[in-house]
């Protein structure tokens, strides 16, 4: 290709790459009509999941304040204000003035339902173990809290001794009785929550396991799992 | 390597920042592409599953995604791949007796390749739509017809340094559009 010799090899990259094109590549088939609400519900929970995580070191750090005259009718306000200065603070999130309003109101609700009667209900707590696990940390231990929060389902994992080997990280994961299937939630964490992803049901995925994973850009289970345990519901 | 946002308007930069209207603009965008690849990659039953997946993960990572180093497309046919060889992997996982180990019956090499090949040239044929009909006739008859860009010029009655500068841009913004930046996201 004398033609294309004063090419770039990526520019050139593309032209062979168009060659290959074939009409398969441009047929578009838009995804199915319910999608976008489902991708929004679960993204909303994602968001709610951060407010209440930044609700919660507001609440430490007004606990932690001295103490001044009980009004607590007025707390929720003035602690969803602190939540979203303490949010703007650290930039965390950029709001427009519409969001900002969104996230006042929705952070008053969630502290509004924290001092409120029903504020999630627990469904399953697990005992995760060793058990059956080649593992170099016999004592490693943890719990699975499994609750419902506003009708979403969280996972609330704490952890105890449970060590990545060395220059791996910890990794969450919920897998099908016949380990046919798994979905993982991510890097675990002690004393972290996981939102499950909406139409997740986890009696179809009910053994928690805990893993230790290289960064070797492998999305499947390194097979080394540290603690585990199966919900019952 | 690149220094403009691939791009045309500020929507990418909104997604990053975290506006909410943001992710349904460029699930309406993108939607379509990441759906179309998956149903030709995982199946038209798992497509819409896997596409959800995407979306999702996309937004948790979307501090992750610079506008400056690839475009929004490219970067969600990244995760979408790795969604997609998830999936495959899953498929291929083995039941052990009845000791939930995982494992799999060794490195699967087959699969990766057409995958990758399927959403390249998915992210490639949604770009072209974005050139000019010039470009893409000369893009056509350069690399479809094989003419020399003489003959181009001679068809086309465009100059002959035109011609080449034109296929040169073309493909350099084809190029831009199938970067995607950091890949590591899933």
């Amino acid at each position: 290709m004398t033609e294309f010799a004063d090419l770039s090899p990526d520019d050139l990259a593309v032209a062979e790459l168009y060659r290959s094109l074939t009409p398969e590549d441009f047929e578009l088939v838009a995804p199915p009509p319910g999608l976008w609400a489902a991708i929004e519900a679960e993204t909303q929970t994602q968001t709610q999941a951060q407010v209440e995580a930044t609700e919660n070191a507001a609440h430490v750090a007004a606990r932690q304040a001295p103490p001044t005259s009980q009004t607590p009718r007025s707390e929720p306000t003035s602690r969803a204000q602190s939540a979203v200065r303490a949010m703007s603070r650290r930039g965390v999130v950029r709001f427009t003035a519409v969001a900002a309003v969104a996230a006042l109101a929705l952070v008053g609700f969630v502290a509004a339902r924290r001092l409120g009667a029903d504020p999630e209900r627990q469904l399953a707590l697990v005992e995760l173990t060793t058990a059956g696990l080649e593992t170099p940390e016999p004592t490693a231990s943890g719990t699975a809290e499994l609750v419902e929060e506003g009708g979403h389902q969280v996972l609330h994992l704490h952890l105890d001794r449970v060590t990545a080997r060395s220059g791996e990280y910890l990794e969450l994961w919920l897998i099908d009785t016949e380990v046919s299937g798994m979905v993982s939630l991510g890097t675990a964490r002690d004393g972290a929550e996981y939102p499950l992803p909406a139409g997740l049901s986890i009696s179809e995925y009910p053994i928690i396991d805990v893993s230790s994973e290289p960064y070797d850009g492998d999305p499947a289970h390194s097979s080394r799992s540290l603690v585990r345990g199966v919900v019952s519901i | 390597m690149i220094a403009v946002p691939a791009e045309s308007d500020d929507l990418a930069e909104r997604f990053v920042a975290g506006d909410g209207d943001a992710l349904r603009l460029v699930y309406e965008r993108h939607g379509p592409l990441v759906h179309s690849f998956c149903r030709r990659t995982v199946g038209a039953d798992a497509a819409a599953d896997v596409t959800q997946e995407v979306f999702v993960a996309a937004w948790r990572a979307r501090d992750r995604f610079d506008p400056h180093r690839g475009a929004l497309g490219a970067w969600l046919m990244g995760i979408a791949k790795n969604k997609v060889f998830d999936v495959l992997r899953r498929r291929r996982v083995h039941v052990v007796d009845t000791d939930p180990v995982v494992a799999t019956d060794g490195p699967i090499e087959a699969a990766p390749d057409p995958v990758d090949g399927i959403g390249d040239r998915m992210v490639l044929a949604g770009a072209l739509e974005h050139l000019a009909p010039r470009a893409r006739q000369m893009l056509h008859l350069a690399f479809v017809e094989d003419l020399t860009h003489e003959q181009i010029a001679a068809r086309t009655s465009v100059p002959l340094g035109t011609v080449k500068s034109d296929i040169r841009r073309a493909l350099s913004r084809l190029r831009a559009q199938m970067e995607g930046g950091d890949d590591r996201v899933r």
